[in-house]
């Protein structure tokens, strides 16, 4: 009987529950619980994901050694090694390509400050062992990454996020002790002021939620070209000035509107990332184009 | 025996194989959801508690590896559970097209509930393109994986049926 009640209550509890942490969440009450959790859940995620991986690299030696077995048997062992080798010089040609960019980038900004950090899971690799992607983002109608980190190594919310040189990626959105969660450039909460290289339009660059980017709020009488290059304005002060965006691929003009838009396409593939900067300080651009500022 | 012992490192696993290999993956915009699809098929063969347990469970470790407001996913999940093993649920009986149905409206409803969440918690919320070109493709995608689903989690029911939810460990 007492089971028959104490089962009936149990839904409306646990609904209570969730819509007060929901609330908690909200005012950020429960801000250092999760840090704390996210320590449990960050290494179980990567753990979990380096299993994967490996799992899926077991299967594919295993395919190439039958192959090769069919084919040529007394060259087998040889091959095998040559083709690791193969596979773990093209991980290190491809590392070495993403740190010389990233090692121009901080050259060309010598008074900026710098860290080093990977997409949750890719490892940097001081804290965290040298790893894959860990995790995506498990709602849908929301992209970000988590990197590995945190507010221990002074990572802080707003931090511009950057990857391959100066191609801006999103900004830290939330700081746990050793990881971060980036809010994506093309997640719909993101705007970001921008102007184009050639045609010195000005705009606001915003997600999507088909995950695409877009400027909105760029006049009318400017002409824009597709294949313009867009980059960051600076104004506002929460950005530097001059990362690269994307490229302008279509350009949405109405003559009934009051501005006009551009469709954008990321300098990287943000699912394909892998080492990121995050940029701790820089000088603020503090006047100029007041134009975005006041459309923002 | 079916504790929580059991539940909890179960769920954490399959939370852990939809934030790792399911999450990437898009299938004409549907996203394979396989802690919904585990939670509403176990709500649905064993009730409303039991289901609500999962819900939670399932719903908070989907929040910790989300961007997303914490609680956001476990209301939505929770309030689908309740759906499915209540009385209206119950009323379809279970052939295999009636499971179909049922995943299709209650994961259409989650994801209607998870666009309300983060519409109130102040993220912008497209609801047009949402409802159209992820929403309803998940519902349909997660609707045609069901019967996978529940074949499993139907054997485990069978296995611990007389055990119910415990929540010790014994």
């Amino acid at each position: 009987m007492r089971r028959g009640t104490w089962r009936s209550w149990l839904p409306l509890l646990l609904l209570i529950l969730s819509i007060l942490l929901l609330i908690l969440h909200e005012t950020r009450a429960l801000a250092s619980v999760e840090s704390a959790l996210q320590l449990v859940i960050a290494p179980l995620q990567r753990g979990v994901t380096g299993l994967v991986e490996g799992a899926g690299d077991l299967f594919q030696t295993v395919r190439e050694v039958r192959q090769l077995r069919a084919e040529v048997e007394e060259l087998r062992q040889q091959v095998d090694a040559l083709t690791a080798e193969n596979v773990r010089l093209r991980e290190y040609q491809a590392e070495v390509e993403e740190l010389r960019y990233q090692h121009n980038f901080v050259i060309a900004n010598p008074t900026w400050s710098f860290l080093g950090a990977d997409v949750v899971g890719r490892s940097a690799c001081l804290v965290a062992p040298c790893g894959e992607v860990i995790g995506q983002e498990t709602n849908p109608y929301l992209r970000t990454v988590s990197i590995n980190a945190g507010s221990a190594e002074r990572v802080a919310v707003g931090m511009p996020v950057v990857t391959r040189g100066a191609v801006l990626v999103g900004r830290v959105a939330e700081s746990d002790l050793h990881t971060s969660r980036v809010e994506l450039l093309n997640d719909p909460s993101s705007s970001v002021a921008v102007f184009m290289q050639q045609s010195r339009a000005t705009g606001l660059l915003v997600g999507q939620a088909d995950g695409s980017l877009r400027v909105i709020y760029i006049p009318q009488e400017d002409t824009l070209q597709v294949g313009d290059i867009v980059l960051t304005s600076g104004i506002g002060g929460a950005l530097p000035r001059g990362l690269v965006v994307g490229q302008v691929t279509e350009v949405i003009q109405q003559d009934f509107a009051l501005f006009q838009e551009a469709v954008v396409r990321p300098a990287v593939d943000y699912r394909q990332m892998e080492l990121v900067l995050v940029i701790t300080s820089f000088e603020p651009l503090m006047q100029e184009e007041p134009t975005a500022e006041g459309q923002r | 025996m079916l504790s929580l012992y059991v539940v909890l490192p179960l769920l954490t696993a399959v939370a852990l194989i939809q934030g790792v290999l399911l999450a990437p993956l898009t299938i004409l915009g549907g996203h394979p959801d396989l802690v919904l699809l585990t939670v509403l098929i176990w709500a649905f063969l064993r009730g409303t508690a039991e289901g609500a347990v999962w819900a939670f469970i399932g719903g908070l470790l989907l929040d910790l590896f989300s961007g997303g407001p914490l609680g956001g996913m476990t209301l939505a999940l929770l309030l689908v559970a309740i759906f499915v093993s209540g009385r209206w649920g119950q009323g379809l009986g279970l052939t295999l097209l009636q499971l179909v149905l049922l995943v299709l409206v209650a994961c259409f409803a989650y994801h209607v509930l998870l666009l309300l969440t983060l519409s109130w918690t102040g993220h912008p919320v497209d609801w047009q393109y949402s409802l159209a070109r992820v929403a309803a493709p998940s519902a349909v995608l997660n609707a045609l994986l069901a019967p996978f689903v529940h074949r499993p989690l139907a054997w485990l029911e069978r296995k611990t049926r007389s055990e119910g939810l415990v929540l010790h460990g014994a």
